[in-house]
């Protein structure tokens, strides 16, 4: 727990978390106001329910961003600054020393989000929808999973692959997993082989937009689809198991 | 003190080592290590007995920091072979230290003893000592506002935890100022007659000459040469041995 918490102390102290946690909270103070109105499809977002939902999908793409930004330069510059070398001679494996970066990186993010959904019962409060307020706990635990999966995989790509590379896919997984559903709905209309690249994409990436739509189910109190949230954990150990796999050959 | 009396002296001091039983801490045998085809260091050997100061010499590129980390297991060597004496702990100060920088010294002392299972009672007596023995108060100054010679001392101190048999010191003495030079080469002297084994890889000649019993010379990975503390006298300095080793190879 050293490494993680020396790690995890390191993290907090980065003020991208700060800056992106200000813009996303006057994101949503805005939008949860009658400051801005939100469209879509053209109509108006109205009612506390939808606005909710809107407002849910905003704290989820902030906080998969906050958890790239959080955990790309983690393990890159522990061996760039070569502070791998007094770790490894005291007899630590790579494995024990990437899991507990890895997980400083998915804590940091979960605290961002925190405070991103600390935001959203402000406006739950504010609304006068207070009685949401309890659903939140297991809704933010749901959001937690889909952030976990953006950081794991940030950190687990960054033990092997250059950071510019690892961002990029990193991005991908974002952009296709926030967009699940929109590119499942075009994957049928386009078919040929953009069809069916979406089809690889969608398989590849994990549905971001499926787990945080099932937070937002709990907390509304709409049926939650367990199948997506298996989907979710089963996501999770296949690409830990990279932190067993993937392995610096240099300190 | 004339040539013959400093040989016998030098001879004296291995006999009573080899009586002493002093044993060979760290052997290496052939070794090499390439980087995309371009050798770095090249069939090296030699060995390093107990309680002796070794040194590593050579130019830039030279190959000393990659067997430095060869030893300590950070690189993987191509061929050859690295033998350390059984149950030994090694104690390493990299050349260009890099600590979490919102830590005090202590905190980053505490750190690494956390990370090398030192007893949680014996953190905290551990720590202060070693910031005395390197000359560094305890105090709130995070590391990043620590000067060179600052994070070279506080290398050297947490080289030190777990009290480990031999250190392995890439550049002790680098950004250090006179005073600082000074007080490092006697805490290694110091360090020496403590009974540690020391292997130091440096560029300034006259701090190992003071600290060194021994050493090799080394150029483009490649053994030019060893030398001892009988080679050097009034007519001969440790820098004359080195010019004349890599003056022809340079």
């Amino acid at each position: 727990m050293t490494i993680m918490m020396n790690a995890l102390k390191e993290r907090i102290r980065r003020k991208e978390l700060y800056i992106v946690v200000v813009v996303a909270v006057i994101i949503l103070a805005l939008f949860g106001s009658d400051a801005a109105t939100i469209s879509v499809e053209g109509e108006a977002v109205i009612g506390f329910q939808s606005m909710f939902r809107v407002l849910h999908v905003v704290v989820n793409v902030t906080g998969c961003l906050l958890a790239m930004i959080l955990s790309l330069p983690t393990i890159p510059t522990e061996y760039r600054e070569k502070r791998s070398h007094l770790v490894w001679i005291r007899g630590i494996s790579q494995v024990k020393y990437h899991t507990q970066l890895t997980a400083a990186n998915i804590v940091s993010s979960a605290l961002a989000v925190t405070i991103l959904y600390l935001t959203l019962a402000f406006y739950a409060i504010t609304q006068g929808a207070a009685g949401y307020l309890p659903a939140m706990l297991p809704g933010l635990l749901i959001t937690y999973m889909g952030i976990a999966i953006v950081s794991l995989l940030i950190s687990v790509l960054s033990i092997c692959l250059p950071s510019f590379a690892v961002g990029l896919i990193g991005s991908i997984c974002i952009v296709a997993g926030i967009g699940h559903g929109l590119l499942d709905s075009y994957k049928n209309i386009i078919g040929g082989f953009s069809g069916t690249l979406i089809k690889w994409i969608l398989w590849i990436f994990p549905d971001l937009n499926g787990i945080q739509g099932q937070a937002a189910n709990v907390i509304i109190g709409d049926g939650v689809d367990v199948h997506v949230l298996l989907k979710g954990l089963l996501t999770l150990y296949i690409i830990s198991l990279g932190l067993l796999l993937f392995r610096k050959k240099e300190a | 003190m004339p040539l013959i009396d400093r040989h016998i002296m030098y001879l004296s001091r291995r006999r009573k080592g080899k009586e002493e039983g002093r044993q060979i801490m760290i052997k290496i045998a052939n070794l090499s290590k390439s980087y995309k085809g371009k050798i770095v260091v090249n069939d090296l050997s030699f060995s390093v007995e107990e309680k002796e100061a070794f040194a590593l010499l050579g130019s830039n590129g030279a190959g000393k920091s990659t067997t430095i980390k060869m030893i300590l297991g950070l690189v993987k060597a191509d061929k050859g072979e690295i033998q350390v004496k059984d149950k030994k702990t090694i104690g390493y100060s990299p050349e260009t230290p890099s600590f979490p920088s919102f830590l005090n010294g202590a905190e980053v002392l505490t750190y690494y003893a956390k990370l090398q299972n030192i007893p949680k009672p014996e953190i905290e007596e551990t720590v202060e000592r070693l910031m005395q023995t390197v000359g560094l108060e305890i105090d709130k100054t995070k590391v990043k506002f620590y000067s060179k010679g600052m994070l070279q001392r506080l290398a050297l101190a947490q080289a030190l935890l777990g009290d480990p048999d031999i250190l392995l010191l890439d550049e002790p003495c680098a950004g250090l100022d006179a005073m600082g030079r000074i007080e490092m080469i006697e805490l290694l002297k110091r360090l020496k007659k403590q009974g540690k084994t020391i292997i130091i890889n440096s560029h300034i000649l006259s701090d190992i000459e003071k600290v060194c019993d021994r050493g090799i010379v080394m150029n483009r990975g490649k053994l030019m040469r060893s030398w001892n503390q009988v080679d050097i006298n009034e007519e001969c300095t440790l820098e004359d041995i080195f010019t004349q080793t890599l003056g022809g190879a340079m």
